[in-house]
């Protein structure tokens, strides 16, 4: 019986991601499943084509810039408000998870409101950082419990070694939470990488980024060009995937223990 | 000398809380050089609040922490130089044995070989040489408990502090550990202050036992003093293994305190010592130690020792017999009094019943009047 439902939840999963991989292999101008014949022209297509290119190079700066300023910001947020004692946790933390549950329609016009309010040109930064904002939940979040799951008598035993609150940090707190970290920075990378709804309030021509490229794209062209490209992104997905449960294991990498 | 140089720690008007709460209210405690010195003590009754105190885990909301002469009440956590073993250990489960008892000497930028040289001996010294390249987690508990205590004196700190040292091992692993841990502490001969709520752990391994209620000190004495003159029916309690009856004071005698008590509900005149004076008539528990009441089933024999001065009686009935092994625990009924005798348990017939009379006696310098 499990397995039979294990079956049926792999196939009701993987269906959709197959028939766009399937897609991809047909030679003509038509998106159809299955293809009639095999062939590579549109990932050849795909790959030579200096839009998707530029906006892959867009996206895959953001998403950096995104994991790693909501990486860090969510580690200082995450620390204090596991081990701090102040008033009023819950609300802040509450506050950092909000963009979670504000529809991102909402907060991509908002951001747009603001910025013309404050006569700002979008750009590559306000775009980082718009990212930064709705990857903080899930960073906050992970690394929240991350912190958590440390037994504070560890830092405390450091201290009184000698070390530093910040030395403690580096030196023990850090590498116990490899791999919150790793999933932390993962969620936040495909968060910003994947991000559509807020990049159409903010990307201009010189910051497309791939989905905006592929959701124009589609506009006015079903051509099997957006399945071979898809196929190119879930291929690339995998193989991190892959490597970082390689690297640090994946049983960790739900949110909290 | 001056006191300096005989303490090692002092208290003095300590207050500490967390919250609202006070849970140390004006402690005062100085601590002997080089001696181990155990705070004993329910839950709730902050020795280990006390403790991280010390160590400087928290910060007193009144009064100082002075250590070899030098207050160090607002010395943060990392400048003190105070050891401390904690419960569980803490052992960096990312550390190797040999990173973790080098870390302390590393932050302080020791040079390398010098490092390999003090932690080779730290380990040498508590047994653990050989497992320099294992993680934590391939110890023992008592193998981790080992590094611990390398992992702090490698510091060469002022004085050790132990939190609950022996409670994460099992009891049976208990009773070997406690041993090697008393070996390792005689041999550093360094001032040791650890929290138990066992009383038997505390005589075993202190010089003198501290036994702490409600954020007080209930009594600070050698382990055997402790045993034999116990100050409240709090600590005789504590200690376990005392018959307390309940009795109204007749008459104390002013110079000696000896006492002589008349027994709830039956009045029966009892004799015993005493560490305090006592108003008239007031209620007080006669206590005396399970082991040393003596039991005989003849009648006859009972009448005779009744006649001898300085021997206390109670006659009874058995109601409850507890094979333990070495020992047996009987369980009598006098009057209203309950009381139990523990015999080895060669001295106990096996055929003994519930319901037999019993005829119970002890010797007078034996029972101790207690405050309730």
């Amino acid at each position: 019986m499990r397995v039979v439902v294990g079956i049926l939840y792999i196939v009701f999963m993987c269906s959709p991601l197959l028939i766009v991989i399937g897609a991809a292999f047909e030679p003509q101008e038509i998106l159809r499943f299955p293809p009639q014949g095999v062939s590579l022209t549109w990932f050849r297509r795909v790959l030579q084509d200096p839009a998707f290119l530029n906006a892959a190079a867009n996206s895959l700066v953001i998403a950096l810039l995104a994991t790693v300023l909501s990486v860090v910001l969510g580690l200082l947020a995450a620390y204090a408000l596991a081990r701090g004692r102040f008033r009023h946790r819950e609300v802040i933390l509450g506050l950092l998870l909000s963009p979670l549950i504000v529809p991102e329609l909402v907060i991509g016009l908002a951001l747009l409101q603001i910025l013309t309010l404050m006569n700002i040109a979008t750009d590559l930064l306000t775009l980082v950082l718009a990212h930064t904002v709705i990857c903080l939940p899930y960073t906050v979040r992970l690394l929240f419990n991350g912190v958590s799951a440390i037994n504070e008598t560890l830092e405390n035993a450091s201290l009184m070694l000698g070390a530093s609150r910040g030395g403690t940090i580096l030196r023990v707190t850090l590498p116990l939470m490899k791999s919150s970290i790793v999933a932390a920075a993962l969620f936040a990378f495909l968060t910003s990488f994947d991000n559509t709804v807020i990049s159409l309030f903010l990307v201009d021509a010189a910051t497309m980024t791939l989905p905006i490229t592929i959701y124009n794209y589609v506009e006015f062209s079903l051509d099997p060009a957006i399945a071979a490209l898809s196929a190119i992104l879930i291929l690339l997905s995998c193989v991190t995937v892959a490597i970082i449960s390689r690297v640090s294991g994946l049983e960790n990498m739900g949110p909290g223990k | 000398m001056t006191a300096h140089e005989d303490y090692s720690i002092e208290l003095k008007g300590l207050t500490l809380g967390y919250g609202e709460r006070d849970i140390i209210a004006g402690l005062d405690l100085n601590i002997r050089r080089g001696e181990i010195l155990s705070l004993l003590g329910p839950s709730g009754c902050g020795k280990t609040t006390t403790l991280h105190a010390i160590a400087g885990l928290i910060t007193p909301r009144k009064g100082s922490i002075i250590i070899d002469g030098v207050d160090q009440t607002n010395v943060p956590v990392n400048r003190r130089n105070v050891g401390m073993v904690f419960q569980g250990y803490a052992l960096f489960p990312h550390m190797t044995v040999f990173n973790n008892v080098s870390y302390g000497l590393r932050i302080r930028s020791v040079d390398k070989a010098q490092i390999r040289e003090r932690v080779a001996r730290a380990l040498q010294l508590v047994g653990m040489a050989s497992f320099a390249h294992r993680k934590p987690r391939e110890l023992s508990g008592g193998q981790q408990q080992r590094v611990a205590i390398a992992r702090t004196i490698v510091l060469e700190p002022r004085v050790l502090l132990l939190d609950e040292p022996l409670s994460n091992l099992d009891a049976k692993l208990r009773q070997e550990i406690r041993g090697d841990l008393k070996r390792i502490l005689r041999a550093l001969s360094i001032t040791s202050v650890f929290v138990t709520h066992d009383q038997e752990e505390a005589m075993f391994l202190s010089d003198r036992i501290v036994l702490m209620k409600d954020g007080a000190i209930a009594q600070l004495s050698s382990p055997r003093e402790f045993y034999d003159r116990p100050a409240s029916s709090f600590a005789a309690a504590f200690l376990g293994n005392t018959n307390f009856i309940a009795a109204r004071l007749l008459r104390q005698t002013p110079d000696n305190l000896r006492c002589e008590v008349g027994v709830a509900e039956t009045g029966r005149v009892l004799r015993g010592r005493a560490a305090l004076r006592f108003d008239p008539e007031q209620t007080v528990y006669l206590s005396v130690k399970h082991d040393r009441v003596g039991y005989t089933l003849s009648s006859e024999a009972f009448a005779e020792l009744e006649k001898q001065t300085g021997v206390s009686t109670l006659a009874g009935q058995v109601t409850d017999i507890h094979f333990l092994g070495h020992v047996t625990r009987i369980e009598c009924l006098a009057g209203k009094q309950i009381l139990t005798v523990l015999r080895p348990s060669a001295d106990v017939p096996a055929d003994l019943v519930a319901g037999t009379p019993i005829y119970l006696y002890w010797q007078e310098e034996e029972s101790l009047v207690l405050s309730l």
